[in-house]
């Protein structure tokens, strides 16, 4: 059944043809690896106009006169031409094209080629994808493309990570970038009570992901795309596919194998004994509390997986079950997950409907991780346990460490988050104009959160009771989105001209409760509500002329609850332009197989920026514990919320300028971008001038932030003979930032101080300032003796007066790197498969919060009678009190991490595939960082989960 | 077929045509005014509670002893540090007493250290929050009113009622921004200046001098003084005319530093006006009921002017008296002692504030009964030895804590019809009934240890612990101190010699005997019973049956202890002050500070505690919070700030002048041998005087300043940030204009000397 529209379309076709004696020739198109038909091949007379396309069944039929040529096309195959000899019957396989600038690359609201992008995107396919036990999707991704870092945030089981995408262009608002699952846009928030969000995606169901980094490429995003978008397609089945079961399983051995260097019981009962110290506080054990802690973490990943296509549907579901113990005694996750997707084809293909929903229980038993510090801090001579059995206590010490191993034993946190992420498109292929499109989306991503805290009462206090901690909480993120898309070959301006519209609405819904125990009495504290919206329209158009020069121009504009109705409204252009050096005539000998220059610029903006409804005088009421005595009586208070009127977007705006090449046909492709970022009208929370708002601090819109780098990633095809084939990948990054403005006011030595941490309150070590890095470290330059000992106390008089105080402070250093870098390899041989991966990071500096806390008064001048234990390093600095702000501690932490080294062979069988693979991950890390691990995200090192090295065991079985 | 299904066919793309029609024309603009769903209420919604106005003005009261919406935390009002030092009682308590010789703190917490060694600069960020927390509580107060205006409430048509409520809650608004902006003029002198006529925004406030400001608080102050409810007549907690009066009397007081010239007179003016408004000192031996959990009812209110009340279940912070109590805690001291879970190990005081009772140093006498009250076990621990046998009988009278109307104290029985009890008894009666019924009842006539049926009240001639027993068998009864036992001393030493009575001891623990007693020179023993027959005498520490009497070399008192277990003793003079005021915990602590960090170098200070006057806990039984109020203004102050004004030429009498002084030291020594005569009283006295009665009540700094004693004159241990302290420079007379607002502000300019 064909389309009228088809119909006159074939007429147009067909008129030119039929001055010429033409044969009718049909045949069947497929593809030449599966055997499945293909549908929407070109098929065309070569030299002319004339040409159709075959239908969903591979079918095709065409008037062509013998001597013609039929090229047969199709994107991401070879094409193939045929000379015509008269036949009636002409049967076709394509086979897929391996050459990856035809691949289909996403961008939102539609797609396009890598030959044809011209923003900086990045595609990164299942095959390059991270081995091993994986849980949180975006580790398939870690070390795979220029320009985007991402940091484990640390070794419990199902943590998320700090994904930045060219460093964050924010400082106050969210710097992790927009996530867009199957078109769905998350909440860039998160949703409540899970250790990431993105667990909620299994990452055996992850197809690709596409990293839009520069603003001509998210632009179309708006709002929400300073920070870079992904774009994560999940697995679907495809047509005509016979019936097929999978079912994948992986074992996983995670061990500690870097424990914090503390005093053992003999050097730490010497500075007890040397410093005059009341032995009788201590004991006479020798307790190593890390061992005591931590624990072998197993865990299991399992997959099956059904999916079988039909002629106009096919599905796919997948079911997961993932279970992983921390190595921190009692961490646990689970995941128990259903993917399930089903594609309905109506209309003669012309309409297509696909449903995806994903439902995920995640269970989590959250470990009180304070344990890590109590660990670190106890006093090693104490036993874990008495005699009798019972916990080892400091009695009445009310700020003695509590017992980590009775903590982890007696603080049970369980949560339980249900969430649902479906997805109905609506694509329809309109028939009364060839080439224009409607494509509908209408996405859900729902969860509820039910979780339970029971901590045993205190047993170093007589007074107190039990806690009790009953939490729960909904999120809802609704969207409805629609753009019509029209794209057309206009062949007398030799331009194909792609044009897309639509518009979008996205409500975002949270609820939480608590009720919990004050003094043993179970408290309910008020629902906490938030509510926010955002309506877009967006367009955009591409033209491609002459397969040459390409030109992308888009428009988005938002609108967000979280602004006035004055500043409610942001623009949001971007544009781009390429040109395909390659495909010059004066090209056509080179040695480049593929060249291409491309620049875009774009603004885009930021609403993430913390509270919802920041512009509106808002009043809170005061609950439990915060009342006032008046006369006999206690009354609750109201209290009036800081607020900016004038609240509004936070703008970036980007360049980027890079070059594709290709070459020795491919065999060695790469990119390099420039880029240059500016954000204005910055939302950072900065204090208020006193006096003029209803706090110290207000996020309001204050300065601006600059941000540049280099990327640079390379794919060689170092063997290709068919048996062997060996990959090699490698991507670097230079990057650098800078806050340019910072207040309303021109003190060039303004700063407002960040970073807290442990050993003070309100102690802080890196700051923000004009001309620095947002994660530069502010610190006292330490004064070293001839012997290169540090002398105690003794800094470098920045001021000169003569005296040293937090005005000799200077910014020094800084957590971010100045570059980083990805390496992957992949070898194949016949059946057998290794990679693996290494990853970089240089000119990154930590403040090592472990040993700053290492003092000999820390230990023996405590609040009670008990002392505590900290890290080795004070028998080399030999100081006696605090020195946080000292220089010493900011140390270098460059690194290189081997992520992760895979073998696989797959086995054949006739009915059965069984691929057997092993994994290890976490195995090396060259550094010259003295504390656990080189790689925290903020730069400050205390109390780090250490991230486990892992090995894991899989098979996979395909029926 | 063909025919149905292309009809189908055009049905569908007919549907999914109208359904595209439908989302691109239904794409007008969604309402994207969304406003909080919750508790939290925007603009005029929030005040349609007419009970909306009390709740905020106890927002501006709260502003004082709270930290953010939620107690103990949560919801801060303040991000710019953790909220519990954030509080606004805890930050000027620190400004008004780490910067003095009153107390020094040994954490580690950002540049506290840099307040007592005076080296502190504008980017402190203790400082800083102090700034931050007065402007913040300037900014509230703005806002009530603003949203309290007679415009607003007519639009909002509040019922009469509440209009005249809002126009007193209006006056005690003004008064509480005038006392921050007396803190800010105090503190900061040239500060940024904001009322109500300026709006909620990001603008940048002007600066005001600090002479203009003082004008504009003594403005404000006398025009809510005649609309605010009068002295004494407002509700607990709240401030009333006499607190305006306090807060111009300071203003007036310092008005030489604030404006360069004096205003003393005014200073006898309205103390004079507070003097007379009613308020008492309470009686003798009570100068620590003013900083106990009860403090708002055991008899210390009744000097309290102002106050910042605490509650260990309703008003929680980490801040305020909390702060207080837990920070001076540490070393040796037991949190019990204090009524709380555990010490922070922070606050100590320098010698310079212990040198200030002389008395303390060289006690001249102690009070022995009180001090054997120690020795007794609690009533709880003591009826524990009873086994758990309660019974129906038990006792009741005056004598017992609810009096003749019981509930009665019901006694234990160890053995077929004997009973007892360890009872807390006041002076007064009691007798002994059964079920609460006078139905059977015993007294004692003639008080012979004999019981008759409702016979007469048996008297109990001192408040104590008691042991009471009562035997049905013998109908006869006992009634001891708690654990006095049948050792005593007895010597030349002692009051009644070598004949006796024996000065009794109280046993602690098995065969442990202690007592506190005042001994003259001379010889005592150790006897049992007041016999000969078993007695010990010794020396060096050990006891020798029938051995050489123990030499008492001087006048004194002394904490005796003998144990027979392992035959020794101790005799260890006493050193408690008779000024009552001196409470400083020295067990384990040096007087004299080398090394600020330690608990240990410095004595401790005792005086905020979580008791009640009974002893007992305050409310929240975690011992994490208070419900010891902090008294802001209060009686005593005025008297002394009428004192110096007297001598610094304001008028009045000093007769009257030292008549007060005279009455604070009555109660101080619990007797007059403390009092002074006018001739001793000078301004130096004054200053010592302050700090003796006022110590860590948050006035030193401002004291020392007053009397040139802060910065270029005046030295104590670690001012100047070393051992035995330096003068500084003169301009920290006034804390730095924090560097974070400068820099923010373009109008402001920063103070004299600071950079």
């Amino acid at each position: 059944m064909k389309t009228i529209l088809k119909q006159v379309l074939f007429l147009l076709f067909l008129i030119p043809a039929l001055t010429w004696a033409q044969t009718k020739v049909s045949g069947t198109i497929t593809d030449g690896l599966t055997g499945m038909p293909l549908g929407g091949v070109n098929v065309i007379i070569k030299d002319t106009s004339q040409g159709t396309s075959s239908d969903f069944d591979g079918n095709y039929t065409i008037n062509v006169t013998n001597g013609q040529t039929l090229v047969f096309s199709f994107v991401g195959y070879t094409s193939r031409e045929v000379v015509y000899a008269g036949q009636q019957q002409l049967d076709m396989t394509l086979q897929e094209d391996a050459d990856l600038l035809d691949e289909v690359v996403l961008i939102g609201y539609g797609e396009t080629t890598q030959q044809n992008a011209t923003g900086a995107i990045s595609k990164v396919s299942s095959e390059e994808f991270n081995k091993g036990a994986i849980v949180a999707p975006e580790q398939l991704l870690a070390g795979k493309t220029a320009g985007v870092r991402i940091t484990s945030g640390n070794g419990a089981p199902g943590s998320g990570s700090e994904i930045r995408i060219r460093g964050g262009a924010s400082l106050s608002g969210n710097n992790s970038p927009l996530i867009v699952v199957d078109g769905l846009p998350l909440d860039q928030r998160g949703v409540q009570g899970v250790r990431n969000q993105l667990n909620a995606i299994n990452p055996n169901e992850i197809l690709d992901f596409v990293v839009l980094k520069d603003a001509s490429a998210t632009a179309i995003y708006g709002s929400r795309a300073s920070n870079g978008v992904i774009l994560i397609t999940t697995k679907k089945g495809s047509a005509n596919q016979p019936f097929k079961v999978e079912y994948d399983a992986k074992v996983s051995q995670g061990k500690v194998f870097n424990k914090l260097d503390l005093l053992d019981a003999n050097q730490f009962s010497k500075i007890i004994n040397d410093t005059g110290s009341d032995p009788s506080i201590s004991g006479t054990s020798s307790t190593d509390w890390q061992d005591a802690i931590y624990q072998t973490a197993l865990g299991m990943i399992q997959n099956v997986t059904v999916s079988k296509g039909f002629k106009n549907s096919n599905f796919r579901v997948n079911y997961n079950l993932t279970s992983q113990n921390g190595v921190l005694i009692g961490d646990h996750y689970e995941r128990n997950a259903v993917n399930a997707n089903y594609v309905q084809r109506l209309l003669d293909n012309d309409l297509k409907l696909t449903l995806t929903a994903k439902a995920i229980k995640d269970e989590n038993k959250y470990a009180n991780y304070g344990a890590i510090g109590n660990a670190k801090s106890f006093d090693p001579t104490h036993p874990v346990y008495n005699e009798d059995g019972s916990y080892f206590h400091y009695f009445g010490e009310a700020l003695s460490p509590q017992n980590p191993v009775w903590l982890l034993n007696n603080d049970i946190n369980n949560a339980d988050n249900k969430r649902v992420i479906s997805n109905f498109n609506i694509d329809y292929k309109l028939p009364f104009l060839e080439g224009l499109k409607f494509n509908l989306n209408a996405g859900v991503d729902y969860s509820e959160l039910e979780g339970l805290q029971t901590v045993t009462k205190d047993p170093r206090l007589d007074t107190n009771f039990a806690y009790r901690n009953e939490y729960s909480g909904m999120n809802r993120n609704l969207l409805m989105d629609f753009f019509f898309n029209y794209k057309k070959d206009v062949e007398s301006i030799n331009t194909v001209v792609d044009v897309t519209a639509g518009h979008s609405f996205q409500d975002f819904y949270l609820e939480s409760n608590r009720s919990e125990t004050d003094a043993g009495v179970m408290i309910e504290r008020p629902m906490n509500i938030e509510n926010n919206a955002l309506e877009s329209y967006f367009a955009r158009a591409s033209f491609d002329i002459a397969d040459k020069y390409l030109v992308s121009l888009s428009y988005r504009r938002d609108g967000s609850s979280r602004f006035s109705d004055q500043n409610r409204w942001g623009a949001f252009p971007g544009a781009s332009v390429g040109w395909k050096i390659s495909n010059e005539d004066f090209m056509d000998n080179s040695f480049f197989s593929n060249l291409k220059l491309r620049a875009g610029w774009g603004v885009t903006g930021q609403q993430e920026i913390g509270p919802n409804y920041g512009y509106l005088g808002i009043y809170t009421p005061g609950q439990a514990g915060a009342l006032v005595q008046f006369g006999s009586t206690f009354i609750n208070t109201l209290r009036p919320e800081e607020y900016d009127a004038d609240l509004k977007w936070e703008e970036t705006t980007q360049m980027n300028v890079a070059l594709d090449f290709g070459l020795f046909n491919n065999r060695l492709t790469g990119s390099i971008d420039l880029y240059q970022r500016e954000t204005d009208d910055l939302l950072a929370t900065v204090p208020t001038p006193a006096g003029s708002n209803l706090s110290d601090l207000l996020t309001t819109n204050v300065g601006s932030m600059d941000s540049k780098g280099i990327e640079v990633g390379l794919s060689a095809d170092i063997i290709d003979k068919g048996d062997l084939t060996w990959n090699v990948s490698a991507n670097v990054t230079f990057e650098q930032r800078e806050i340019t403005k910072l207040s309303l006011g021109e003190d060039p030595d303004f700063f407002i101080p960040q970073g807290g941490i442990a050993g003070g309150v309100g102690n802080t070590i890196q700051l923000w300032k004009e001309g620095y890095d947002p994660s530069t470290f502010f610190v006292f330059r330490q004064v070293y003796d001839d012997a290169g000992q540090p002398i105690e106390g003794a800094y470098v008089d920045v001021n000169g007066d003569n005296q040293i105080t937090e005005a000799d402070k200077q910014a020094y250093k800084k957590a971010t790197p100045d570059a980083f870098a990805g390496f992957t390899s992949l070898l194949t041989y016949k059946n057998l498969d290794f990679s693996f991966t290494f990853r970089g990071s240089f000119g990154n500096y930590m403040y090592n919060n472990v040993d700053s806390g290492s003092f000999q008064e820390g230990i023996i001048n405590t609040a009670g009678n008990y002392y505590l234990n900290n890290s080795v390093n004070l028998l080399e600095s030999n100081f006696n009190d605090a020195q946080y702000f000292s220089d010493y501690y900011i140390q270098r932490a460059d690194f290189v991490k081997l992520d992760n080294v895979s073998l696989g062979y797959t086995f054949e069988g006739s009915k059965v595939d069984v691929r057997a693979s092993i994994t290890g991950t976490n195995l090396l890390i060259i550094t010259d960082y003295d504390g656990l691990d080189p790689e925290i995200s903020n730069g400050i090192d205390n109390n780090f989960y250490p991230r486990p090295r892992t090995y894991v065991v899989g098979l996979n079985f395909t029926f | 077929m063909k025919t149905i299904n292309i009809t189908t066919t055009q049905i569908i793309r007919s549907l999914f045509l109208v359904l595209i029609m439908v989302f691109t024309f239904q794409s007008c603009e969604q309402d994207l005014e969304l406003q909080p769903e919750d508790a939290r209420l925007v603009g005029d919604a929030a005040f349609e509670d007419a009970s909306s106005y009390k709740a905020f003005l106890g927002k501006l009261y709260g502003g004082f002893s709270l930290s953010g919406q939620i107690g103990p935390a949560g919801l801060p009002d303040l991000a710019g540090l953790d909220e519990g030092f954030s509080n606004y009682l805890r930050l000027y308590w620190k400004m008004q007493e780490l910067t003095t010789d009153e107390a020094v703190v040994g954490w580690n917490d950002g540049t506290i250290k840099d307040l007592h060694g005076q080296v502190w600069t504008s980017g402190n960020e203790f400082i800083r929050t102090m700034y931050s927390r007065i402007f913040y509580q300037i900014a509230q107060t703005n806002e009530f009113l603003r949203q309290t205006t007679d415009e607003k409430l007519t639009s909002r048509s509040v019922d009469a009622e509440t209009k005249s409520d809002v126009a007193s809650y209006r006056a005690e608004a003004r008064f509480l921004r005038a006392l921050s902006y007396w803190h800010a003029l105090d503190l900061f002198g040239n500060v940024p200046f904001v009322t109500e006529n300026d709006a909620v925004g990001a603008f940048l406030p002007e600066q005001i001098s600090r002479a203009d400001l003082y004008t504009y608080i003594e403005n404000e102050l006398l025009a809510v003084e005649s609309t605010i409810v009068g002295a004494r007549q407002n509700e607990y907690g709240r401030a009333d005319q006499a607190a305006v009066w306090t807060l111009l009397a300071k203003l007036y007081l310092n008005s030489e530093v604030y404006t360069e010239s004096a205003n003393y007179d005014k200073v006898v003016e309205y103390t004079n006006k507070i003097i007379n408004a009613g308020y008492t000192i309470s009686g003798s031996n009570t100068y620590e009921h003013l900083f106990l959990a009860d403090n708002d009812m055991n008899g210390g209110q009744s000097e309290f002017i102002f106050t910042v009340p605490c509650d260990g279940l309703n008003t929680q912070s980490y801040g305020a008296v909390s702060f207080i109590i837990h920070a001076s805690l540490g070393g040796s001291m037991d949190p019990a002692s204090a009524g709380i879970n555990g010490g922070w190990g922070g606050l100590r005081t320098t010698s310079a504030l212990v040198n200030k009772f002389p008395d303390f140093i060289t006690p001249p006498s102690f009070d022995a009964d009180a001090e054997n009250m120690t020795l007794v076990k609690s009533v709880e621990d003591n009826n524990a030895t009873l086994g758990n046998n309660m019974t129906q009988w038990g006792l009741v009278g005056s004598s017992t804590a609810n009096g003749w109307d019981g509930p009665d104290m019901e006694m234990y029985e160890l053995a077929t019809n004997e009973f007892a009890l360890y009872a807390e008894l006041t002076a007064g009666e009691f007798k002994f009934r059964f079920n609460e019924d006078w139905g059977q009842n015993y007294g004692d006539d003639g008080a012979d240890g004999s019981l008759e049926s409702g016979g007469a009240n048996i008297a109990v001639a001192e408040a104590g612990q008691y042991y009471v027993t009562l035997n049905l068998n013998t109908f006869e009864y006992t009634i001891s101190k708690a654990n006095l036992s049948d050792w005593g001393l007895v010597g030349s030493s002692t009051a009644n010699g070598w004949d006796g009575p024996d000065m009794e001891m109280y046993e602690t623990d098995t065969d442990v005997y202690e007592l506190y007693a005042n001994l003259t020179a001379g010889d005592i023993k150790f006897r049992f019973n007041e016999d000969w027959g078993q007695n010990y005498g010794g020396s060096g520490g050990n006891l020798v049956a029938g051995g050489d009497n123990i030499s008492i070399a001087e006048d004194a008192g002394y904490h005796i202890t003998m144990n027979l277990n392992d035959n020794s003793y101790t005799i260890n003079k006493v050193e408690l002050s008779a000024d009552s005021r001196a409470m400083f915990y020295t067990d384990g602590q040096s007087l004299e500070i080398e090394d600020i960090s330690p608990f240990s170098q410095g004595y401790a200070i005792t005086k905020f505690k979580n008791l009640d006057s009974m002893g007992n806990p305050g409310s929240d039984t975690e011992g994490n919070f208070v419900d010891t109020d902090f008294p802001m203004f209060r009686l005593s102050d005025v008297y002394l700030m009428y004192a110096e004004a007297v001598l610094r030429g304001g008028g009045g009498s000093l007769g009257d002048a030292v008549n007060y002084i005279n009455t604070l030291r009555e109660r101080a020594y619990s007797s007059t041998v403390g009092n002074i005569s006018g001739g001793d009283v000078d301004l130096d006295f004054i200053l010592d005087e302050r700090a003796r009665e006022l110590y860590w009540e948050a006035h030193r700094r401002t004291d020392l300043i007053r009397f040139g004693q802060f910065s270029d004159q005046g030295i104590w241990p670690w001012k100047g940030n070393v051992p035995q302290g330096k003068t500084t420079e003169a301009y920290r007379d006034l804390m730095p204009i924090p560097s974070s607002d400068l820099g923010v502000n373009t109008n402001l300019k920063q103070n004299e000397g600071y950079n």
